[in-house]
């Protein structure tokens, strides 16, 4: 198979975990800042591994879409020291806790089953993954095998994308760990229309990032995005009207009805954030790709734009 | 086949299917759940010790919180337990089950009530219910109806031989939240569920009168703001209708206006007042217990009704069990209530404290009158 096969299918692996575990995070981070005694500390081994497969994910997108083989080398010789130094934090930690009677047992199986030895062999593993990378990096990458899988941006607009993918890459991500534990978590009561356009809002963004990541990133024709436009509005437009339409009609009490699970954070504050932001993440590529539709050009300027060159050659 | 023979051959086949789809509303009866005392146990009263908010989460270690409990539930001697509400939070079905096994432990019938975080974890939120079956000490009924929430039911306690309970404990479903728009309200007890505890009542109603009962849930009435303000002096915080007998705690939450009608309070109420400690009143109720406030153990002896002047109802803090979620550690355990066959009740806080070991008390600050 294609390398770019691999990296892309494990990239797609990767934002999964991430967004069943960012969500477990934030569950946790929640309950941890309401508390009474500071669960931080001793359940920093659990907050390293809730918050690993995000700094992977990151990584490994790095990695694949370095624009240069020296931007490569860095990033896999920083990242090797990162993951190092955090799997031995996980290894350590919870050997220390043990030590000192934090935890009373090797496998407490309350955080997860085996928590906290997984967090040690995940950490020792992860050590070893560090190691390895700072090794690769120093000696076995070649320039001459490197190779750019797509064209490198101008500057500005190449921060500028790389902040806004990276903030929709992990609050997706977050909304798509919602809607897998939805297979778990739902109600299948009065409320499951609504529910389940619900779970569909959850996932959207995540497909959303998916075309993205498959057809976007590379320049497209503005034919492209005026087709992209009309086919994400279309998606977005649906699933916010169903739930426009049933929250003006039956209000939001469906919520805490049947989906308590799904907005922790909305549930700690007493206050609706979570639909507002999922609308909004909804609404982003619809947005992103009418904009881009204007931003790029025509096929008749691209073509003008061709023969001007030529000629001034 | 003639057609009019036909069309009333076809209007039976859809009235009998639809007959048959519709299912049948429960009986009172289907709402019950029983228990049996002797009568050397009711003269020494029934003990039952209510435990409120232990907000286990996936993050509790249950060895740990199984030993609190037993020792609370063995130096309190409890017959029974009852919770009102919040038992977990955060947690997946795994933390449910556990809790469940927690319970179990203790080896006494207990009784759970919902608060509005127990469906607050991954897994369908009636899941902590529907659990209950698997737990033969529970008394909790799930029962399929369309009364508002879920853990709507009564435990009655019957003298050995006898068919009338004696006493009756109700638990009801105060909900979680309710959506005002960007910012949301607490629930609060439905007229649908103040009915069945009015038709339950009145099913038990004998020729003396009603059965003494309790009435028990996670968030708390209007009521005991204004039994707060009338035994405290704070009637400028606003209206004060009632009086009250006799009071003990304290209210240590922060206040806030959950609505211009009741004003600054420091019970985190419902969003609006509902007509449950009238009916309590007239339903022969002698106690209505909540959880909810963590930092609060307030209790007072309050009416509304003049006929209920020489026998208020006791409303009545729980005190809050463990180290779940925020706490103070000078108030943390549980209550007990001591009923007796002649319908009385005897009002004791609990206050219990982690230990390496609870051989001899050790962490027990021993029981403090409530009134």
């Amino acid at each position: 198979m294609k390398k770019s096969v691999y990296f892309f299918v494990l990239e797609i692996l990767l934002y999964a975990i991430s967004g069943i575990s960012l969500f477990t995070w934030s569950e946790f981070m929640i309950y941890v800042i309401g508390s009474t005694d500071s669960h931080m500390l001793s359940y920093s081994p659990f907050i390293l591994l809730t918050l690993l497969p995000s700094f992977l994910l990151l990584f490994v997108h790095l990695y694949w879409y370095a624009h240069s083989f020296f931007a490569r080398k860095l990033m896999t010789t920083i990242f090797g020291v990162f993951f190092a130094s955090y799997g031995l934090l996980m290894a350590l930690l919870p050997i220390v806790f043990l030590a000192n009677k934090t935890y009373p047992s090797v496998v407490m199986g309350n955080a997860t089953a085996l928590y906290p030895l997984d967090s040690i062999i995940l950490g020792v593993i992860l050590l070893l993954i560090g190691v390895l990378l700072l090794l690769y990096a120093r000696k076995k990458m070649k320039e001459e095998s490197f190779l750019a899988v797509e064209e490198k941006p101008g500057k500005a607009w190449g921060i500028v994308r790389g902040i806004l993918t990276f903030l929709f890459t992990y609050i997706s991500a977050w909304w798509f760990g919602d809607f897998i534990f939805a297979f778990v978590a739902a109600d299948y009561g009065n409320n499951v229309f609504i529910s389940l356009v619900m779970y569909l809002l959850f996932a959207h963004p995540a497909v959303m990032l998916l075309l993205y990541q498959t057809f976007y990133r590379k320049k497209k024709s503005r034919r492209f995005w005026f087709v992209s436009a009309i086919s994400t509005f279309s998606a977005s437009a649906l699933l916010i009207a169903s739930f426009a339409i049933y929250k003006s009609v039956n209000g939001m009490q469906f919520v805490t009805e049947s989906l308590t699970y799904a907005f922790p954070l909305d549930f700690a504050t007493s206050k609706n954030f979570g639909p507002i932001v999922l609308i909004l993440m909804n609404a982003v590529a619809p947005i992103v790709s009418l904009a881009m539709y204007f931003l790029s050009k025509s096929k008749k300027e691209e073509e003008l734009e061709q023969k001007e060159e030529e000629e001034s050659k | 086949m003639k057609k009019q023979t036909r069309t009333a051959l076809l209007l039976c086949l859809l009235s009998g299917s639809l007959v048959s789809c519709a299912h049948p509303a429960p009986s009172l009866e289907d709402y019950v759940s029983k228990v049996s005392f002797s009568s050397a146990k009711w003269s020494e009263g029934i003990r039952v010790l209510q435990l409120t908010d232990t907000h286990l989460s996936m993050i509790a270690d249950f060895t740990v919180e199984t030993a609190y409990i037993k020792a609370l539930a063995e130096n309190t001697k409890a017959d029974m337990i009852i919770t009102t509400g919040d038992n977990v939070q955060f947690g997946n079905g795994k933390t449910v089950k556990r809790f469940y096994r927690m319970m179990d432990a203790v080896g006494l019938p207990y009784a759970l009530s919902w608060g509005n975080h127990d469906q607050q974890g991954v897994y369908n939120p009636h899941f902590p219910g529907a659990e209950s079956h698997n737990h033969p000490l529970s008394l909790y009924k799930e029962i399929d109806d369309d009364v508002y929430g879920e853990s709507n039911y009564v435990i009655n306690l019957h003298k050995d031989g006898s068919e009338a309970p004696t006493f009756q404990l109700f638990s009801l479903d105060s909900g979680s939240l309710f959506n005002q728009g960007f910012q949301d309200g607490y629930e609060v007890l439905h007229d649908d569920q103040i009915d069945w505890y009015k038709k339950e009542a009145e099913a038990y109603k004998t020729s003396t009168g009603y059965t003494p009962n309790i009435a028990f849930f996670h968030i708390g009435l209007w009521e005991m703001e204004y039994a707060y303000r009338l035994a405290t002096g704070k009637t400028d915080r606003g209206a004060h209708p009632g009086k009250v007998t006799a009071y003990s705690g304290e209210m240590r939450e922060k206040t806030w206006t959950p609505s211009p009608e009741l004003g600054k309070t420091s019970v985190y109420v419902g969003y609006k007042r509902t007509s449950m400690f009238a009916e309590a009143e007239k339903h022969n109720a002698k106690g209505i217990l909540f959880g909810h406030d963590h930092i609060n153990n307030f209790a007072a002896k309050y009416y509304l009704d003049s006929s209920r002047a020489t026998d208020p109802i006791a409303l009545v803090y729980g005190v809050k069990t463990g180290h779940g979620l925020y706490y103070d550690e000078d108030m943390i355990g549980g209550n007990l209530l001591t009923i007796f066959e002649d319908g009385s009740v005897h009002y004791q806080r609990a206050y219990q404290h982690y230990a390496d070991s609870y051989e001899n008390g050790k962490g027990f600050d021993g029981l403090k009158e409530i009134f």
